[in-house]
């Protein structure tokens, strides 16, 4: 049986891609910043790890209670948004280490942290979950200052790792969930079930010679 | 005669902008964390105007040059202050504050001080605003090992240019990123930036 780990898996994306990993019979760990308050992931029969994603004191502590478990795929989802409507004089300090430390370094600190689990496991995928908002050459309408730099600085960053990595056998990608209807979205979008869908057909199908793409739901690469 | 602020004028890169414009007859404004040294001071001439402290990391540092600035109308500012702390760090080796803290000294205070100098820059002549992304900061692109905190910041902040292009373009700011690196051999990164701010068709967003 093949197993994923997905982080910020109690609500929105996240929570649906445990659902449906586990409906197709994937073990799926998620893991969430409070247990207690996951009960609808625990619905899914989930298994449910407390990590949050920013802090590498709990990555550490994530990465010896997996410790000698097999993970095939490891799909840092966890992310956040913070006042997407500033200008870029309004862009405080404060905004922009929050949204770096959750968005950036959360996924690659996972990614380390449980990169000895990938390397035991058949698939050895690390994916991490990019955005249109990534794109420089599709931005024509700016705005999303924080956001925006932190999923750019996270397309360059998977795609630097996916050069080191892809020698040692893992597929580095990063996905697009497309514009879904979120709490992120104030529920705006595509429907977060077929988006979802979308993102499980792509995971199941990545080969060692996808990595260092960016790939959207539908399969279609998205631009740098 | 045109004014340039060029912050990271201290540096090699920065020093190297502030020579090449001096030469093309630009006043120059230097901003670095040292003073500049007697060689550096006497290789601009009369073309520096000005130094002034500015530290990226330092609370207050955009405003500060702000300040110092005044109603002084800016014609083109060069970004090259910067941090390559931990360029040499494989990915398990890097470390949450040293990857945030190049995103801040690389991404967020070019953007943050690009923004407080915005009065000074409405009122210049063709204004142009310059990134130095490098090869570093093309994602897909760079052949560069490791280099993990360059190349995200990089990336990011030539994203927060094309931001300020779309955002910026009403009131005629061109936003210039310099991607070359010296291992394109193509002509000289520095003379490209100078080519794309002396011609008046360069678009509001332009790599060179």
């Amino acid at each position: 049986m093949a197993s994923i780990l997905i982080s910020g898996a109690n609500r929105g994306i996240g929570l649906e891609m445990a659902r449906q990993f586990g409906n197709a019979g994937w073990q799926v760990i998620g893991t969430v910043r409070r247990p207690d308050q996951a009960d609808a992931l625990r619905e899914t029969g989930a298994r449910i790890e407390e990590l949050d994603a920013s802090e590498p004191a709990s990555l550490d502590a994530l990465a010896e209670r997996l410790e000698g478990e097999p993970i095939d795929v490891v799909f840092a989802n966890a992310g956040i948004a913070r006042n997407l409507e500033a200008g870029p004089a309004d862009v405080a300090a404060d905004e922009m280490k929050e949204v770096f430390a959750t968005n950036l370094w959360g996924p690659i600190g996972l990614a380390c942290a449980l990169k000895r689990n990938v390397l035991a496991s058949e698939r050895k995928t690390v994916i991490a979950m990019s955005s249109l908002m990534s794109s420089v050459s599709a931005n024509d309408w700016g705005t999303q200052y924080s956001y925006r730099a932190s999923k750019a600085a996270l397309n360059a960053l998977w795609s630097a790792l996916a050069r080191e990595w892809t020698g040692e056998g893992i597929t580095c990608t990063l996905l697009r969930p497309g514009f879904v209807a979120t709490e992120m979205t104030g529920n705006r979008g595509l429907p977060v079930a077929e988006s979802v869908a979308g993102l499980c057909r792509v995971v199941e199908s990545l080969r060692l010679s996808d990595s260092g793409r960016i790939i959207g739901y539908d399969g279609r690469d998205v631009p740098w | 005669m045109s004014t340039v602020l060029i912050t990271g004028a201290d540096t090699d890169q920065g020093l190297a902008h502030a020579r090449a414009f001096a030469a093309a007859d630009w006043r120059i404004l230097a901003a670095g964390t040292r003073p500049l040294d007697d060689a550096a001071r006497a290789s601009l001439g009369a073309a520096l105007a000005v130094e002034w402290p500015y530290d990226p990391l330092k609370d207050g540092a955009a405003e500060d040059l702000a300040h110092h600035l005044g109603a002084e109308a800016l014609d083109a500012v060069v970004f090259a202050s910067e941090t390559r702390e931990g360029i040499d760090l494989p990915a398990e080796e890097l470390t949450r504050d040293l990857l945030v803290e190049a995103m801040l000294v690389n991404t967020y205070a070019p953007l943050h001080l690009a923004a407080c100098l915005q009065p000074s820059l409405a009122a210049g002549e063709a204004p142009a605003i310059v990134a130095l992304v490098g090869n570093a900061g093309v994602t897909g692109s760079s052949v560069m090992p490791h280099g993990f905190p360059l190349k995200t910041s990089k990336a990011a902040l030539r994203q927060m240019w094309r931001n300020l292009a779309v955002e910026w373009r009403d009131w005629g700011c061109r936003c210039v990123v310099s991607v070359s690196g010296a291992q394109t051999g193509c002509h000289d990164p520095v003379d490209r930036v100078l080519a794309a701010i002396a011609d008046p068709q360069t678009p509001h967003y332009c790599e060179v």
